[in-house]
């Protein structure tokens, strides 16, 4: 059990680490698209495609089809807070002799996961006011940007390091603390209907009736089969599925697996 | 109902996209709108001028019927020099503007810092004319970001100058364009 939870992990912290690599700016390109219709709207000009929005359109279809796996899986900015958790973790473990997965509770949770659509509203509002302008050297994603880029970012980015900073100690206090209740482009992928078919599954009948172990390990603190079809907030992280002792989790529709089983 | 949210979700979305589409064609239906309002006035005005243009024709005529009649062909001979004489002093005043070349004819290199590394550039000159800006390198840049940034080229070239605004989105890209131009164009003036 144990053996398979580490190789998953790997996998998954192995394909994080590529995309870190290879394409660190996919998130605010893709942001970027979303912030370019709203920037021709605000000009009151026809709305064209760009180069932007081929990123922000690829990310969302893939989105609807298979899930929100580029926010499990491909996102630098989750990775990052990925990094920065377990690292804590880590620490945790070895210096304070503390076991178990940190983080606030399930009430906090829910409430601050509303943060990243008010958000979104205001950054959609102010660019269509026009004062978006005025943010100019706020964005902790320009400065995350720089400096995957390798580029220091001058004193103009003051506000903007200092929310990267506050940001950077709020993953350490809880996994994935950005993407729940920040993120403006989460926000837009968790508004996306995602297929029914590329949800995570449980088998509920063959659940003990108090296990739980999924729902303490999600991220996001989602009941799999009673929220996930509802909320848009599961990135796919695959942690329920691995966590299962009885691996009555999966992606797509139990039925269908349970008949294929029978065939076999 | 198992799928009620996925469906509602798919409503909102067809309403967005449609709320996009249909913002489009209302755009489309403005500016045709102003541009049949512009080519109407446009007419307009070519209708006033062309019956300008026949008074003035008519009385021309009249004038020099005036002056066979009146057979004083001297004096209209002087006249009629007054008039070309004035004609051709407009012609030298146009001709004036590029008498005076400030760059050299040719495709010159430049490169500036953009948000990655360095852009760089090739502008081709000709009668202290911007014709053609080539970006030849840019290693450092996000493709999406780079050929968002692109269009600053084509402002350049319509403005001639490289006084132009940045790319929203694109800032750090385009200043990289706009200033490996400045370079380029350094390179280029006569000394």
């Amino acid at each position: 059990m144990k053996k398979r939870q580490r190789k998953v992990r790997l996998i998954r912290a192995a394909i994080q680490l590529a995309f870190f690599i290879f394409y660190p700016a996919l998130f605010s390109t893709a942001f970027a698209g979303i912030k370019s219709i709203f920037q021709v709207l605000a000009a009151h000009q026809p709305i064209t495609w760009n180069s932007f929005l081929d990123v922000t359109g690829v990310l969302l279809v893939i989105t609807i089809l298979f899930g929100r796996h580029f926010c499990g899986y491909a996102c630098a900015f989750g990775s990052l807070g990925d990094a920065m958790y377990e690292l804590t973790l880590f620490i945790r473990q070895k210096v304070f002799h503390k076991k178990g997965r940190h983080g606030y509770t399930e009430k906090v949770v829910r409430m601050l996961q509303k943060v990243k659509y008010i958000l979104l509203a205001f950054l959609m509002l102010s660019i269509l006011n026009g004062w978006y302008a005025n943010l100019q050297g706020m964005s902790p994603w320009d400065v995350f940007s720089m400096l995957t880029a390798g580029k220091l970012p001058n004193a103009s980015y003051k506000i903007g390091i200092a929310l990267f900073i506050l940001i950077l100690i709020g993953m350490c206090t809880q996994e994935r603390f950005f993407c729940q209740f920040l993120c403006p482009m989460g926000a837009v992928f968790a508004m996306m209907p995602i297929l029914p078919t590329a949800l995570f599954h449980r088998n509920c009948e063959k659940c003990p009736s108090k296990c739980g172990l999924c729902k303490k390990r999600c991220p996001a603190h989602l009941e799999i089969d009673g929220d996930t079809p509802f909320s848009g907030e599961c990135i796919c992280c695959h942690a329920c599925e691995v966590t299962c002792p009885r691996k009555n989790i999966q992606i797509g529709p139990v039925k269908v697996r349970e008949m294929e089983k029978n065939e076999k | 109902m198992k799928y009620q949210s996925f469906c509602m979700r798919v409503l909102c979305l067809l309403l967005i996209l449609a709320s996009v589409i249909g913002y489009n064609s209302m755009q489309k239906k403005d500016t045709q709108e102003q541009e049949t309002q512009e080519i109407t006035q446009l007419q307009k005005r070519v209708d006033t001028l062309e019956e300008q243009q026949k008074e003035m024709l008519a009385a021309l005529e009249e004038a020099a019927q005036n002056q066979k009649t009146a057979k004083a062909q001297v004096e209209t001979d002087t006249k009629d020099d007054a008039v070309k004489e004035g004609a051709a002093d407009s012609e030298d005043a146009e001709s004036t503007d590029d008498s005076e070349n400030f760059y050299k004819d040719g495709t010159y290199t430049g490169s500036a810092q953009g948000f990655g590394g360095a852009i760089e550039v090739q502008v081709t000159l000709k009668d202290d004319e911007i014709t053609d800006i080539q970006v030849t390198g840019a290693s450092g840049e996000d493709s999406a970001y780079l050929s968002q940034a692109q269009s600053v080229i084509s402002s350049i070239i319509s403005a001639q100058s490289t006084d132009v605004d940045t790319v929203s989105g694109a800032t750090f890209s385009s200043t990289g364009i706009i200033n490996a131009v400045v370079d380029a164009l350094g390179k280029a003036e006569n000394e």
